[in-house]
């Protein structure tokens, strides 16, 4: 990168805080997903200041931004795929207000999810976007993928509940939108700006919408001996018309890994099992359980085990969240996608998979966010196998198609990023992502912020 | 690479879980500084992707090698090990520092010399290491580190642990067992008393003691990818292993007692490989010991309790998943009121000689570990580590905090009644 630019950017952030040497562009060519791009320079700002003169510089000299947190995103979303100045917001990671009469919490970009969450645990309260990186994925991340998590099913996704922003859009000035109120008039900007991936602007400010934890929470495990009942269960349950605060399904492969990785009580030889769970008051939840155990009975359950104690609990759930990475036990590398079918589709969409994955030679694994009919087959593979790598992105063709013609949509919650940018084809008209090519010029005219994402790229190989 | 580092690092799957565990990480919020940008360095390196230059050296010098990453890494990739390896390579290829070729080649391995180097230094002591530095000749090679190395050491004890430990005999009145006790030098050189509190505790709680002649551990040696010398340290210690008869070996430094329990990786004769592991199975840390003979003990319940919290050393909770004993064991002291100090397992930046290679992230790193003091409110800081003691106790005196640091040991022979 021209010197005089990266003197201008250390007048900007101070020396020690831009970085451009080889080394550094290759620590930052990547994120958790399969993708990989090199960016010119990569500036660690501290303030909103920082970042408003970064981005007027990057207008000026027309070069793309590109918004970092913890890059744990698994679809290519903080990739620089066309160079430019990544804008790394770790940070800007201070807490800056908890206001419990408001329900509101005030955090600058960088600010880990689960930080959030002990912080608020202390006073009473949570926020209900859980993803399974909520340990280390930052709070600006979750919202510019409107990232979901096991308990988006009965609390919603990441832009219920952000509030309020402040962001630098693309014209270098500084936006304050939303508040601390749930409720604001005209077009609904805070909304548009979660799961905008970074192309209409860059976060530096976020207003969260808490709740108070619910009284009491009661988890449990239910092993089935077929997958289809499994499914079936799910829907079963919502269709009586209780939504468990989380209803997740992993398979045996994925239970077999992560006993060998965490060793964790989980049932190695059951083929599925359902992670249930459900909150609110205390007396609600003896008859809501029995309830649940019946209909899972009835749709074949083998067991039924409800976690006894807060530890048991906390051992059930990392068995869950630990999945994903468990599966790397298997091979080096691993690609998740996270399509969305009706739930009643769940069986179908699973056969689907198992019959793409077995032609191709793929060995995977499936956990789902099941209540809301959100799969994420994880396939392994190594990435220094050519052939192999190949296949894999056929199948990951193949399973996002299958989703689609099913009746649902090629990611619940991961976000398009460079990943997904071919398939939006498959869900959306020349005319539906024209109307979104308008409102991102809207935002940002010149395509500075976070180019080569979401809108399919005259590519010629497929999108991965 | 000869060994199956790029095995390691190729399975990182790039998920990032290790940023929150990673003290570089969170003074710095750089990929530079967390495992899994080392990892991905390396293995760029491996595979011939990224320029052989000393770019590298900060990314891999600057780990702490504390494995913190290790209980949030889901493919379970033990980061020392890559580091350790990847150190190597590089002063294989750059040359090794002459300050530290010396400690590894020449001092360590004649302990005799460097004890007899430190009584000379010791009545200069107020300028200690500068006088200890002189008489090295080796003041030049430290350059601007030594007063951050002098800061460190408050003292030099006139008399190492071995000296004093002579003095007495280590003979119980009603024999239980015998051990072995294993001298760390931090221990022997800078922190005898911490020993003797340990021999007194081994003979009071029943056991006869021998005290190894052993030589520096190899751990110093291995945080500097010396994995020539680290292989001599641990095949002269071997032998001794071997030849003990002792029921347990004991040491009271968690950074040794982890170490000499992967004597086997650095092993090349696969026959004294396979003699060893039962050998290395008897190594037991001084805090599980403590924990092991509670019932043996008789503490003192003679003052309102005193508020004592507890700093985790890194080889004992991130390599020996050791956390209970410690904890159980002040548990069990009436005179002790017990609270745990948030990010209790966090480094506390010492990491052996850290302090003095990478001054400007120890700072922040202790930094932030006594501001997590300040919160416990606690009368005494227990821990179990001769570096972490150092470290912790500069940071206490530079602040004026008003807390003891002490082993655990030291707390424990404090409170226990001695008939």
């Amino acid at each position: 990168m021209d010197k005089k630019l990266i003197k201008k950017l250390q007048r900007i952030c101070g020396r020690e805080n831009v970085f451009s040497r080889s080394l550094d562009l290759l620590l930052y060519s990547y994120d958790a997903s399969m993708e990989k791009g090199s960016a010119d320079v990569v500036v660690l700002p501290q303030t909103v200041s920082q970042i408003q003169e970064l981005v007027r510089l990057a207008v000026a000299e027309r070069i793309p931004v590109i918004a970092r947190g913890s890059a744990t995103n698994l679809s290519g979303g903080t990739i620089a795929p066309q160079g430019g100045m990544v804008i790394a917001c770790t940070r800007m990671n201070r807490i800056l207000e908890i206001n419990t009469e408001d329900q509101i919490a005030l955090v600058e970009p960088g600010v880990f999810n689960l930080d959030l969450q002990k912080a608020l645990a202390e006073k009473g309260y949570f926020f209900a976007p859980d993803p399974a990186s909520q340990k280390v994925s930052t709070l600006a991340g979750n919202a510019a993928m409107n990232a979901g998590g096991p308990h988006c099913l009965k609390y919603g996704v990441t832009v219920n509940h952000v509030t309020g922003l402040d962001f630098i859009g693309a014209d270098g000035e500084l936006y304050s939108i939303g508040g601390r109120t749930a409720l604001t008039p005209g077009y609904d900007l805070t909304g548009i700006m979660n799961g905008s991936e970074g192309t209409f602007a860059i976060i530096t400010r976020l207003v969260l919408r808490i709740m108070p934890l619910p009284e009491a929470v009661s988890t449990m495990l239910v092993s089935f001996a077929d997958i289809d009942s499994a499914a079936n269960a799910v829907s079963a349950i919502i269709a009586r018309g209780i939504i468990p605060a989380t209803l997740e399904f992993m398979d045996n492969l994925c239970i077999r890994t992560v006993v060998q990785s965490l060793q964790v009580d989980y049932p190695v030889d059951a083929a599925a099992v359902l992670i249930i769970e459900i909150d609110g008051p205390e007396l609600s939840l003896a008859s809501q359980n029995q309830e649940i155990t019946a209909i899972c009975r009835q749709h074949g359950a083998s067991d039924v085990r409800l976690a006894k104690d807060e530890a048991e609990r906390t051992a059930l759930w990392a068995g869950r969240r630990g999945a994903l990475g468990a599966m790397t036990r298997l091979k080096p590398s691993l690609v998740v996608f996270d399509g969305t079918v009706p739930r009643n589709r769940l069986p179908e969409a699973l056969r689907t998979i198992h019959t793409i994955c077995h032609e191709l030679n793929i060995q995977y694994g499936t956990l789902l966010h099941a209540g809301d009919g959100n799969i994420h087959p994880i396939l392994v593979y190594d990435e220094r196998d050519a052939d192999e790598t190949a296949r894999i992105r056929t199948g990951c063709e193949q399973i996002m198609k299958t989703c689609v013609d099913l009746g649902g949509t090629i990611t619940g919650e991961h976000g398009v990023g460079m990943e997904k940018m071919a398939a939006m084809t498959l869900l959306f008209s020349p005319r539906d992502l024209e109307a979104m090519r308008k409102l991102k010029h809207v935002f940002d005219p010149e395509n500075i912020l976070n180019p080569g994402k979401i809108f399919p790229q005259l590519r010629v190989d497929f999108c991965l | 690479m000869l060994d199956n580092t790029y095995d390691k690092v190729i399975s990182c799957s790039k998920c990032g879980f290790c940023q929150p565990t990673c003290p570089t990480y969170l003074v710095s919020g750089l990929e530079h500084e967390v495992a899994r940008g080392r990892h991905q360095l390396v293995r760029a390196q491996a595979e011939g992707r990224v320029a052989m230059n000393k770019d590298i050296k900060d990314t891999l010098f600057q780990c702490l090698m504390c494995n913190a990453c290790y209980s949030n890494c889901f493919p379970r990739i033990k980061t020392d090990e890559v580091i350790a390896r990847a150190r190597y390579d590089y002063i294989t290829r750059y040359g090794q520092p002459q300050l530290q070729r010396y400690i590894f080649h020449y001092l360590l391995r004649h302990p005799e010399v460097l004890s007899r180097l430190l009584k000379l230094a010791a009545p200069v002591k107020n300028s200690g290491l500068s006088g200890l530095a002189q008489a090295l000749r080796i003041l030049g090679w430290f350059g601007k580190n030594l007063a951050t190395a002098e800061q460190l050491l408050e003292k030099i004890p006139r008399k190492s642990l071995r000296e004093l430990a002579a003095m007495r005999n280590w003979q119980p009145r009603k024999t239980r067992g015998k051990v072995a006790y294993f001298v760390g030098c931090g221990i022997n050189f800078a922190q005898p008393e911490v020993g003797l509190a340990t021999l007194e505790l081994l003979t009071l709680r029943g056991f006869a003691v021998e005290i190894l002649p052993n030589f520096c551990c190899g751990l110093p040696a291995y945080a500097y990818g010396d994995l020539d010398s680290v292989r001599w340290f641990a095949q002269q210690n071997s032998e001794l292993l071997l030849a003990t008869d002792a029921d347990y070996i004991i040491t009271d430094c968690g950074s040794c007692t982890s170490f000499l329990k992967e004597y086997h990786r650095f092993c090349d004769d696969p026959v004294q490989s396979e003699r060893l592991q039962p050998i290395l199975n008897k190594i037991v840390d001084l805090t599980h010991w403590l924990a092991d003979t509670m019932d043996w003990a008789n503490y003192k319940d003679d003052r309102q309790p005193y508020r004592v919290t507890w700093h985790d050393p890194c080889h004992l909770a991130h390599h020996l998943h050791e956390k209970a004993s410690s904890r159980a064991v002040m548990r069990n002291i009436p005179n002790v009121s017990y609270t745990e100090l948030p990010e209790a397992d966090m480094c506390c930046g010492g990491a052996g000689s850290y302090n003095i290679a990478h001054s400007d992230i120890s700072k922040k790193i202790l930094a932030r570990k006594l501001t997590n003091v300040v919160s416990a409110n606690a009368d005494i800081l227990a821990t179990a580590c001769p570096a972490c003691i150092m470290q912790l106790a500069w940071g206490v005196r530079q602040n004026g905090m008003p807390v003891r640091v002490m082993h655990l040991n030291q707390l424990v022979l404090e409170n226990t009644v001695r008939d």
